[in-house]
């Protein structure tokens, strides 16, 4: 868990690049999504909304708020897979 | 080790988003800490998240950042216009970004910087589409 730790400071200088080249491929596998996936994923991890806020926000059930985020972010971590390993 | 919890991606990304009921917390964690696979999957989803909350600036060229806040405040200001009697006419106007038009209802709940900020987040490759389809239906009125 020790690795997993470190990751909640941030990047080093050393992987900077790295992550900036992360993001890209995240910002174009996010316009891929679905409009609706592609909204509950910004609200809740860029505007830092609750799930019951982002239910609230958009009129959608929070099951289906919690659907529309756990398929979402398989999809950005399938592509931040795919092009590292690529 | 709970064999059942091994890849359950829903379990693995409340872990990383730290949303894990303390009744799970335990058992999860001392599975990852066991289990390769599900390291490495915590541990991309925290990656995910983290890239996720630390966008890039994404710098707009001058002429549509322009743009961009003039639709934005005209269709704020349409939309206060018309929020008595017709709301929802204003918003599936011509002022709204493309991809708001595939579901408005939600849009009226957000203050207009969240918007804002959700347009330029999510505009990163829409941005090329919408604003210039935008500019060229407004064709004309800045001119």
């Amino acid at each position: 868990m020790e690795e997993l730790e470190s990751r909640e400071s941030g990047p080093t200088p050393e992987t900077a690049a790295e992550l900036a080249w992360d993001r890209e491929i995240l910002d174009h596998a996010l316009g891929e999504l679905p409009t609706l996936h592609r909204m509950v994923v910004v609200l809740r991890h860029e505007e830092d909304l609750t799930y019951e806020q982002i239910a609230d926000v958009t009129d959608l059930p929070l099951g289906t708020v919690k659907t529309y985020l756990f398929r979402a972010r398989q999809k950005l971590r399938e592509s931040l897979r795919n092009e590292v390993g690529s | 080790m709970n064999r059942s919890m091994c890849g359950d991606h829903s379990l693995l990304q409340a872990l990383a988003e730290g949303t894990l009921s303390d009744a799970d917390l335990q058992s999860v964690k001392s599975h990852v800490a066991d289990c390769p696979s599900c390291r490495v999957a915590v541990t991309e989803y925290k990656q995910v998240m983290w890239d996720l909350a630390h966008p890039l600036d994404v710098e707009l060229p001058a002429e549509l950042e322009h743009s961009y806040r003039l639709l934005m405040r005209e269709w704020h200001n349409e939309q206060k216009e018309h929020q008595s009697h017709a709301l929802r006419k204003s918003i599936s106007g011509s002022f709204v970004p493309t991809w708001a038009n595939y579901s408005v209802s939600w849009t009226r709940h957000l203050p207009v910087n969240t918007l804002s900020s959700l347009v330029r987040r999510t505009g990163s490759t829409l941005i090329g589409r919408s604003l210039p389809r935008w500019l060229r239906r407004k064709g004309g009125e800045h001119h």
